[in-house]
């Protein structure tokens, strides 16, 4: 049957019919597309703005404590009040960004390197004999067995195998995550690999690792992108989530997840804001982050596009 | 647990649209099958990724227990890991790892059973 | 209406437009025709010309975004176009149905084709599930499926493409329908299952009397089937007649031009292969010789058993020669292809290139000859990078030639002239150019390090006719500047006639007949040459090609079950490929029969 070809022209680029115009307009121009995308861009532009500014817009030192106010409500002088140990709120929840968001920002792009080289190895060998099956092979299986523990459960164990702390935790939101990007990637690979122009490319005298990573990989960066925003926000989730439950960040760094955690408990006695404030914080980056990213998984995925 | 059946309800949802779309499901349209067979069949073949989708909602399932039961303090497996980690009470971590990926490994097998049965293709190699 | 002289089906006035965000288009625009009784119509037109919109709205089933907007199809007194879904499911299936084109995706995955058929039946007849199988099995047996009992429990994956097809012909036909529309029908068959496939069709269709439209882009099945023709361009029919009528006297220009293309392309007398002078008599030196190639599949999940893709290939190319290499699918053509560029790895025999053994080099050994050996791919967009521009794609192979990057882009430059296309063109991305451009694109990228020799594996199936003519032209026209040796594999014995001088025929893995291009052409010397260059193969849809992947190939000579004059000999050893005379070889034992019965050739009155 004929393809209906116009209406694909609208579409804008599937990953592999190519692009009309710069990925990085096209991607900007159906985020602004939609409302989910508009909050989202907005949320994460605004969340990367303060921690980039945050040294400069904060009135009180994050760690310092205020002897005398404790448990403070939110007032002109401390906007978000005081907590238990007399530190003010608002001061820590935006010096907080300095501690969530470059460990989630390092720890993503970690765990996109290796994953992204080693799917890109697993999925151009995958299923073949040969020194790269065998390698591919021994990648796969090692990711399974990453795989195979429950992703909090894995990152609990390595923090608690490595002790805590900001480098820690990133370590180990890194190798939970890169699994995701290998697989992602390896499933992309696997699907191109038998197109007519990867055996050009060998054709043309490519070696091996020059075709899988020169011609091959360019093809199917774009999803990885797309993820990365998806675990930059699970990222984010996971470093409150073991700070929370006492095994990422110490006290007194400021950190959301931790002052959620130990303001949670003066809840009960009316004393909300030390940890509604981070929460909120907390839930809003992540938000904005898994908006964005949904948006930027439909504009790749023609399949829920419309 | 609504929170983790949104994904899977969007994952189905755009799954069987394709499929509806697709050449075997307007054929049968053609041939002047009902609507409610043309359902059954989209959604019988969007199946698959949904279910992988399903055993994968374990994981992360098992990390949300680990939260809640902390903040309500519900004594479960998730807050005796936790109250573990913090004492750096080594057997008990092993142990809690253990179950929870014995677990995992579990559902992973039922994963691959359940496509055996629904999937032909996946049966003949 | 649908009463008068016949006329079973009526369109008037059809139009359909797709809503899409960036506007609307028209795909089928005022189109009217009728189909009448026991006849049928066939729709011709390229790709992108709206046939299947049109096919589409004629029963009212449109896909998103696309919406009839205006006309009529009236079909027993009723208009299609304002029937609500419940009617039309009344309607589709029992009085009017579609035979798909895509069988591969056409059948439900997960389902028996017994069980399809049986929601076909159910759809509108109450039956109980054993009279159901009972008629499924029967519909099998209808459309020459062997063994439709056991076959009836196969899902779609262990068919091959012609049974798939056969299989919704029979779930096309369960109703005896007043109206049976064929899209594309033998799309993609081999040229011997699609003769299968239509005169099986066409039986059955004399059988039930039914109003037929077949939609092809292959005149010459209009010519062999349909009584009416009709052509289509830019969602608007420009001709309607009679076929015998278009044949003699196309009215439209547009009709004429589609028809003078195709039968330069298909009589070919006036352009002999222009390489044929200094292939004359093969060089002392090969450049390409293959002795004795071998080539297993282990087959999934039957580790015992192997499909024999090529099964002891042995042939020269001498150097500036163009070699043709012609078969069905499934013959192991485009698998000699692969291995002489050495993509794929030989079970057993030799390859030997310009004096070097490169069947038993190691890929890294290999790597540095590559610049000599080039190939051009069947489908132009998918073999080219969509990530680079086309510019890039073509410097890829002259990376490795040690050329600095502004010798590079000189020469880049010059080979998009020499496949006439523009240095804006060099700039877009593959997916910005048409298939035909892309084909050019192709073509450059093969011949930038100046190879010694280029495969080219069926560089024109996948392109409209009318591009074909542009392509082959463009081969002839390098193969005169540079000189190279082509291997050219195809299916397509037009295109392989007007290149090459030399052409071997394979057949389930095994070359049965190697002659210049002339004498081939004059007469053959293998029944299975004969039958492919007649086009019209054993017409008997019970005498089925034995399907590869359920069968084992034939003791003997592959080919004695389908043959008409096989001897007990011939099903017992293969006969060698022995010289008949100068250049000229055959493997058949009945060789000598062959000469004496002229060759049908499939034309025109």
């Amino acid at each position: 049957m004929d393809p209906v070809e116009p209406i694909d022209a609208t579409l804008g680029p599937a990953p592999l019919t190519g692009r009309r115009e710069s990925p990085f307009r096209y991607y900007l121009r159906f985020v602004l597309s939609r409302p989910a995308g508009i909050f989202g861009l907005v949320m994460v532009s605004a969340v990367l703005i303060i921690t980039i500014i945050a040294p400069w817009i904060i009135p009180y030192d994050p760690e310092k404590t205020f002897p005398g106010l404790i448990l403070e409500p939110p007032s002109g002088a401390h906007w978000f009040g005081t907590d238990a140990t007399g530190l003010d709120v608002f001061s820590r929840v935006i010096a907080a960004t300095r501690t969530d968001i470059p460990v989630a920002f390092a720890a993503t792009a970690a765990s996109m390197a290796i994953g992204v080289i080693l799917g890109v190895i697993a999925g151009y060998f995958g299923e073949r004999r040969g020194l790269g099956g065998a390698v591919s092979e021994i990648i796969m299986r090692i990711l399974d067995i990453f795989q195979a523990f429950p992703v909090f459960v894995l990152a609990l164990v390595l923090v608690a195998a490595a002790g805590s702390g900001a480098l820690n935790v990133g370590i180990a939101i890194a190798f939970v995550n890169a699994p995701i990007f290998a697989r992602l990637i390896r499933g992309q690979i696997l699907g191109l690999r038998r197109m007519p122009f990867v055996e050009a490319a060998r054709c043309a005298g490519g070696t091996p690792l020059r075709v899988a990573f020169h011609n091959v990989m360019p093809n199917v960066i774009s999803p990885a992108f797309v993820q990365a925003s998806v675990t930059l926000g699970f990222a984010i989730l996971l470093t409150a989530g073991l700070s929370f439950v006492g095994a990422g960040v110490a006290a007194p760094t400021p950190e959301w997840g931790l002052m959620v955690a130990s303001g949670g408990r003066h809840i009960i006695t009316g004393e909300w804001w030390p940890s509604v404030f981070p929460g909120l914080a907390l839930g809003g980056t992540i938000l904005g982050f898994a908006f964005l990213g949904e948006v930027m998984g439909q504009a790749i995925n023609p399949l829920e596009r419309r | 647990m609504f929170v983790y059946g949104a994904p899977i309800l969007k994952m189905t949802r755009a799954n069987v649209t394709k499929n509806l779309d697709s050449e075997f499901v307007q054929q049968v349209k053609s041939a002047g099958v009902g609507e409610r067979t043309q359902l059954w069949i989209a959604f019988k073949n969007s199946l698959p990724p949904v279910i992988t989708l399903a055993g994968i909602t374990y994981g992360f399932v098992i990390g949300g227990a680990v939260l809640v039961e902390t903040i309500f303090s519900w004594g479960g497996l998730g807050q005796y890991a936790v109250l573990a980690i913090s004492n750096s009470d080594f057997n008990a971590i092993q142990g809690f790892v253990l179950v929870a990926t014995v677990v995992s490994i579990f559902i992973f097998l039922l994963v691959d059973v359940v496509h055996y049965v629904v999937d032909p293709r996946i049966r003949a190699t | 209406m649908s009463t008068g002289n016949g006329v079973v089906l009526s369109a008037g006035g059809v139009s359909t437009t797709f809503f899409t965000h960036g506007g609307e288009v028209t795909a089928v625009r005022d189109v009217s025709l009728d189909l009448h009784k026991g006849q049928m119509l066939g729709l011709v037109g390229e790709t992108g010309c709206g046939k299947s919109v049109l096919v589409h709205s004629l029963v009212n089933q449109v896909r998103f975004p696309g919406r009839v907007v205006d006309g009529e199809v009236l079909l027993d007194g009723e208009d299609l176009l304002t029937l609500d879904e419940r009617s039309l499911r009344r309607v589709r299936g029992r009085k009017i149905a579609i035979i798909g084109s895509n069988p591969g995706a056409s059948l439900d995955p997960l389902a028996t084709i017994g069980d399809q058929l049986g929601r076909a039946i159910t759809a509108h007849e109450k039956v109980t599930a054993p009279e159901a199988t009972a008629r499924a099995i029967e519909a099998l047996e209808s459309v020459g499926i062997p063994d439709p009992e056991r076959r009836k429990d196969a899902h779609p994956h262990e068919l091959s493409v012609g049974m798939a097809q056969r299989v919704l012909i029979a779930m096309a036909l369960l109703h005896s329908p007043d109206v049976i529309i064929a899209d594309e029908p033998t799309a993609g068959l081999d040229v011997t299952v699609q003769r299968q496939v239509l005169n099986l069709l066409r039986r059955l269709l004399a059988d039930l009397g039914s109003a037929t439209m077949v939609v092809t882009r292959d005149l010459g099945i209009v010519a062999q089937y349909c009584d009416d023709l009709a052509v289509m361009r830019d969602g608007s029919l420009v001709e309607h007649t009679p076929v015998a009528s278009f044949f003699d006297r196309p009215s439209e220009a547009y009709s004429r031009d589609l028809l003078g293309r195709v039968m330069t392309s298909a009589v070919g007398e006036s352009t002999p292969a222009p390489a044929a002078a200094p292939a004359a008599q093969p060089a002392a030196d090969p450049l390409l010789s293959v002795r004795d190639l071998v080539k297993y599949f282990p087959v999934r999940g039957a580790p015992h058993l192997k499909v024999h893709a090529v099964n002891g290939v042995s042939f020269d190319v001498a150097p500036g020669e163009a070699l043709g290499l012609v078969g069905e699918s499934g013959s192991g053509k485009t698998t000699v292809g692969r291995l002489v560029l050495r993509l794929i790895e030989p079970t057993g025999g030799t390859i030997d290139f310009a004096g070097e053994r490169t069947s038993e080099m190691s890929e890294a050994n290999m790597r540095p000859l590559r610049s000599r050996i080039q190939m051009v791919f069947q489908e132009p967009h998918a073999s080219l990078n969509p990530s680079t521009s086309v510019a890039r794609n073509i410097d890829e192979p002259l990376r490795v030639t040690g050329m600095g990057r502004r010798q590079r882009n000189e020469r880049v430059r010059e080979v998009l002239g020499m496949v006439h296309l523009s240095e804006a063109d060099g700039e877009k991305f593959p997916h910005q150019l048409s298939a035909g451009q892309a084909q050019r694109a192709g073509i450059a990228r093969a011949i930038g390090t100046e190879p010694d020799l280029v495969v080219l594996d069926e560089p024109t199936s996948q392109l409209d006719i009318a591009i074909r003519a542009e392509i082959i032209d463009l081969l002839n026209e390098i193969s005169g500047q540079l000189g190279m040796a082509y291997l050219f594999i195809s299916h397509d014995l037009t295109a392989v006639r007007s290149v090459c001088s030399r052409i071997a025929v394979m057949y389930l893995g095994k070359i049965v007949e190697v002659a210049p291009t002339a004498e081939l052409f004059a007469n053959q010397r293998h029944p299975y040459s004969k039958a492919l260059l007649s086009s019209v193969l054993y017409p008997d849809p019970a005498a089925a090609l034995p399907d590869f992947r359920l069968e084992a190939v034939p003791e003997g000579c592959h080919l004695h079950p389908r043959c008409p004059i096989a001897t007990p000999e011939c099903g017992v050893t293969y006969p060698p490929l022995v010289e008949l005379s100068a250049q000229r070889h055959a493997a058949c034992y009945r060789s000598d029969v062959l000469v004496a019965t002229p060759t049908v050739r499939e034309e025109r009155k």
